[in-house]
């Protein structure tokens, strides 16, 4: 037990020391360029800002199972699965373009309009929960209820599993894959082996982690240390810079307050879990390729990144920022959109 | 094989036991593997790791909280892992849900720990970096407001090291004392920051002291350490549980192995037994078959002896009948040669007293002289009245008597044909005939013998000397029967007579005598029976007319005359019947009784 505690936190610990080695070092040689025409005033005070960097890179993502990946690829590209067979997943999350549907709030089956804004389905494999509320444990969990919901696709796996058992292509599929007919666990079982997979490695920043120090500008880098100052890090964090944690919306302001009509899905977790300290608490979302996903929050209230930067420093943070701090978060930001796996099918 | 298995109780009890063992092994082979070893094992593999994703996740929130640690993505890796591991643990056994309900609340309170931290973190970095902030702004250049800025750090940086209630009202205290002193830095905005983190901090602090202080928090290791024994002494129940079964299946095992080994001996040593009763049997069978052959041969030797002895008596008691037929025979024959002879010397004394009358009358026919007065007195003497009147007379009884001779010759020639031996069609009435005829002298003076002959009789097959010799004995034990009872005295009647009843001929000779009584009827037939006084018979003749008469497949009963005396009764199958079924059977035995 302890050898296994010592060994986990170990290998955690020297990693975290080797960054931090790396940051300080660059962060140094960024200091001393003359970028502009005022030097940036770098702070390395007071002592309790973060020490060790606080951000991971995404490593590769398995394909031990192609032909199971591609059965989810195609399953998340099926229109059977929804009631009418007109939605597929890839209607909402658009891969190609930071995997959301770049709306403020989705849109269902016959047009109805969503109570949150589409998250996306990059890295979401890397969020400890999923959905704006969390009431998904797991990636199979949010899969179920994204088909079944009336306000999304709303279909029936009873129903999809016996229109895909009339489809005899996707029968020996199945069978070539698991080595019996198609059922709803298989089906919800492949389409989690792909999302697994759509995981954005090779971002900028994550080369920069990685050692090669020129793969991200001196603004992003001067964005990365004000995310840091500020306390952004505090809760977007980790692989996902994010993903891992609930967060009340407004913890130094009241939002929603601001905003005016509150709704239900503006209750957040409470909705999940009835208690009282869960109002308003929200996932807090992965910050992976965040410069796609626009517009931003679980309401779609923010255009921009800039917007949604000043919104966060405003009532997260309770704090001023300057102009040039945000851009610099927003450089920071920028650099955080990863690649699809190449091996994608 | 079978009586000595049936014989041997023991065998069936014991193919009871070894059967009854197999139940107990195969049972005691499912319940061993049904003990659910296995599930407490996992259980208590995976309550183990629920117990070190605890471990862990402690340690990662030791970490977190003296930011050693900065992102949540260990703390949220072990959290799930944990939260995995209990519910295996709860899948597994029975009762293993009771671990669910205090790891999920650990989850949440780790859930809490995480939101709660990043404010309070934040918190304090922010509020201490709104004081560097108004340190550094030209608001806190005079004296009032550096003092108070060095109160309100000195009250943070004092609650952030002692983080108790005292502390915390003098940051409250610090912090309303400069808000209302109305100081220009407190209408900035970095003083508005530094005040809502201050009391966010204190804020938070407490909310994250009161989730230390959940009773789950400290519990929960202890309650998986509890749990966690009692899945292990569940665990070390099954093992002991499966040890006895294993124990027991072993000792099963080997009762049923020593009961095979035991069978198979058995078996084994009744094969031996089979093999050797089967010696002992074979060599028995052959010293039977030896006997049987050694008495068989006495048996033949016997039976030829007997046949020997049969015939020769038969023979001799031919030649006996012959020998007493024979005074008999000479008797009758010596009558009419009596009278024969007494009839040619009177004819002899006749022809002297005519031979002068013939001289005489030859002289006459011739023409001489006679005397004529001597050849009257010649005349006279001859009586040629009487001659006419008793010559022919003498003549005819002399051819009479001679014809009677003749006819007993030829009815003892008849008898004793040296034709007569084996098989021939007869004529049976004739051979009653001439028997009677031959044994006249035996009943003549004691009976009157009556035949009534069926002249339809058709021709049997038969030897003819043996059935003389059948029907000369009954007719003789008549005579002898009659004899006895009227002690020479009186006169009896003695019947033969033949027909046909269906497929057979009935052959019957009765008397008048005085019977056989009931219960001697069945003796009668025994050699050397008799009833005759001593020398008149050798108690064979019934004896033999029995034995001949069933070698020609017939039958020979006594029954009661209607004359009062006996009946004896020959009857012989015709010669379809008898050619067809074993003619040549009996020509064999008859030949064998003839030599």
């Amino acid at each position: 037990m302890t050898e296994t505690w010592g060994r986990r936190a170990g290998i955690f610990m020297s990693k975290g020391c080797r960054l931090s080695w790396v940051l300080v070092a660059v962060t140094a040689v960024a200091g001393g360029c003359d970028y502009g025409r005022e030097a940036p005033r770098i702070e390395f005070t007071p002592p309790p800002a973060p020490a060790a960097v606080s951000i991971a890179p995404i490593p590769a993502p398995s394909f031990d199972d192609p032909e199971k990946i591609a059965l989810g690829r195609d399953l998340f590209n099926d229109p059977r699965l929804s009631r009418d067979a007109t939605l597929t997943c890839a209607s909402c999350h658009h891969l190609a373009d930071g995997g959301d549907d770049g709306r403020p709030l989705s849109i269902g089956i016959d047009g109805q309009p969503g109570r949150v804004n589409t998250p996306t389905v990059l890295n979401a494999a890397l969020s400890a929960a999923q959905f704006w509320d969390g009431r998904a444990r797991t990636l199979e969990e949010q899969i179920v209820d994204t088909i079944t919901s009336p306000t999304e696709m709303d279909g029936d796996l009873e129903q999809i599993v016996a229109r895909l058992r009339e489809d005899d292509t996707v029968v020996d599929a199945f069978r070539a894959v698991y080595g019996k007919p198609v059922t709803a666990e298989t089906v919800v079982d492949a389409l989690a082996a792909y999302l697994a997979v759509l995981v954005t490695p090779n971002a900028p920043f994550d080369r920069f982690l990685n050692g090669d120090f020129a793969a991200v500008e001196p603004a992003a880098l001067h964005g990365f240390e004000a995310f840091m100052r500020l306390g952004c890090v505090s809760c977007h964090q980790g692989r996902a810079v994010g993903g891992n944690l609930f967060q009340y919306f407004g913890v130094m302001g009241n939002y929603f307050e601001d905003r005016g009509h509150v709704t239900e899905a503006d209750y957040g977790r409470f909705n999940v879990t009835g208690r009282e300290t869960d109002r308003f608490r929200f996932k807090v979302p992965s910050l992976r390729n965040v410069a796609l996903t626009a517009p931003y929050f679980h309401d779609g209230s923010a255009e921009t990144l800039e917007d949604a930067v000043r919104t966060m420093v405003k009532y997260q943070l309770g704090r001023p920022a300057t102009d040039e701090e945000v851009s610099h978060i927003v450089a920071f930001l920028e650099s955080l959109t990863g690649e699809l796996p190449e091996s994608l099918p | 094989m079978k009586r000595v298995l049936e014989q041997n109780t023991g065998f069936r009890a014991r193919a009871v036991t070894v059967g009854a063992l197999l139940v107990v092994l195969v049972y005691l082979l499912v319940m061993s593997s049904r003990t659910g070893q296995r599930d407490f094992e996992l259980a208590k593999y995976w309550i183990d790791e629920v117990q070190v994703a605890n471990v862990q996740v402690d340690s990662a929130i030791f970490l977190l909280s003296f930011e050693l640690q900065m992102d949540f993505d260990q703390v949220t890796e072990q959290a799930r892992a944990m939260r995995l591991a209990a519910e295996r643990v709860a899948e597994q056994v029975d009762g293993g849900e009771a671990v669910l309900a205090p790891v999920m609340r650990k989850l949440e309170i780790v859930e809490e720990f995480k939101s709660l931290h990043a404010v309070l973190r934040n918190s304090r970095a922010i509020a201490q970096q709104m004081v560097a902030a108004l340190w550094q702004s030209e608001l806190t250049g005079d004296l009032q407001a550096t003092e108070q800025l060095f109160a309100v750090e000195r009250a943070l940086l004092e609650y952030f090291g002692r983080r108790d209630a005292v502390s915390g009202e003098a940051l409250l205290a610090t912090l309303d004392d400069t808000a209302q002193s109305g100081l220009p830095m407190a209408a900035t905005p970095e003083w508005a920051s530094l005040d809502a983190h201050a009391r966010n901090f204190l804020d938070y602090n407490d909310r994250l002291a009161r989730l230390y202080e959940d009773p789950v928090y400290l519990e929960l290791p202890e309650q998986l350490y509890e749990q966690g024994l009692a899945i292990a002494e569940r665990l070390v129940d099954v093992q002991e549980q499966g040890f006895r079964y294993r124990i027991a299946l072993f000792v099963v095992a080997l009762l049923l192995l020593a009961f095979s080994a035991a069978m198979v001996a058995r078996v084994r040593r009744y094969f031996v037994m089979l093999a050797r009763a089967n010696d002992e049997l074979e060599a028995r069978v052959e010293l039977r078959t030896e006997e049987l052959a050694t008495a068989n041969e006495a048996l033949k030797a016997e039976m030829a002896e007997r046949e020997n002895v049969e015939s020769q008596l038969r023979i001799a008691q031919k030649l006996e009948s012959i020998g007493q037929l024979a005074a008999g025979i000479a008797h009758e024959i010596n009558t009419p040669v009596q009278y024969v002879s007494d009839n040619v010397s009177f004819l002899e004394g006749m022809w002297r007293d005519l031979e002068p009358v013939l001289d005489d009358y030859e002289q006459i026919v011739q023409g001489h002289e006679i005397d004529r007065e001597r050849s009257r007195a010649l005349l006279e003497q001859a009586d040629v009245g009487f001659l006419r009147e008793e010559v022919p007379s003498a003549l005819e009884h002399s051819a009479l008597g001679l014809r009677q001779i003749g006819h007993i010759v030829q009815a003892m020639k008849n008898f004793s044909h040296p034709g007569s031996e084996g098989f021939h069609p007869t004529d049976l009435n004739a051979a009653i005939e001439n028997t009677v005829t031959v044994a006249r002298n035996e009943w003549k003076y004691i009976a009157e013998v009556s035949l009534d002959l069926d002249e339809a009789l058709p021709a049997v097959v038969c030897n003819l000397s043996a059935f003389n010799q059948v029907v000369l004995n009954l007719l003789v034990n008549a005579a002898h029967a009659i004899d006895d009872t009227r002690d020479g005295d009186g006169f009896g009647r003695i019947g033969i007579s033949s027909r046909r009843v269906g497929n057979r001929v009935e052959i019957a000779v009765e008397d008048d005598g005085p019977g056989v009584p009931v219960d001697l009827r069945d003796r009668v037939f025994d050699p050397f029976f008799t009833t005759k006084k001593v020398g008149k018979g050798t108690g064979q003749g019934l004896s033999i007319a029995h034995r001949i008469v069933e070698q020609h497949h017939g039958t020979l009963t006594v029954e009661q005359s209607g004359w009062g005396g006996a009946r004896f009764v020959i009857r012989l199958p015709l010669p379809e019947e008898t050619f067809e079924k074993g003619g040549a059977d009996a020509e064999r035995s008859a030949a064998g009784a003839a030599a």
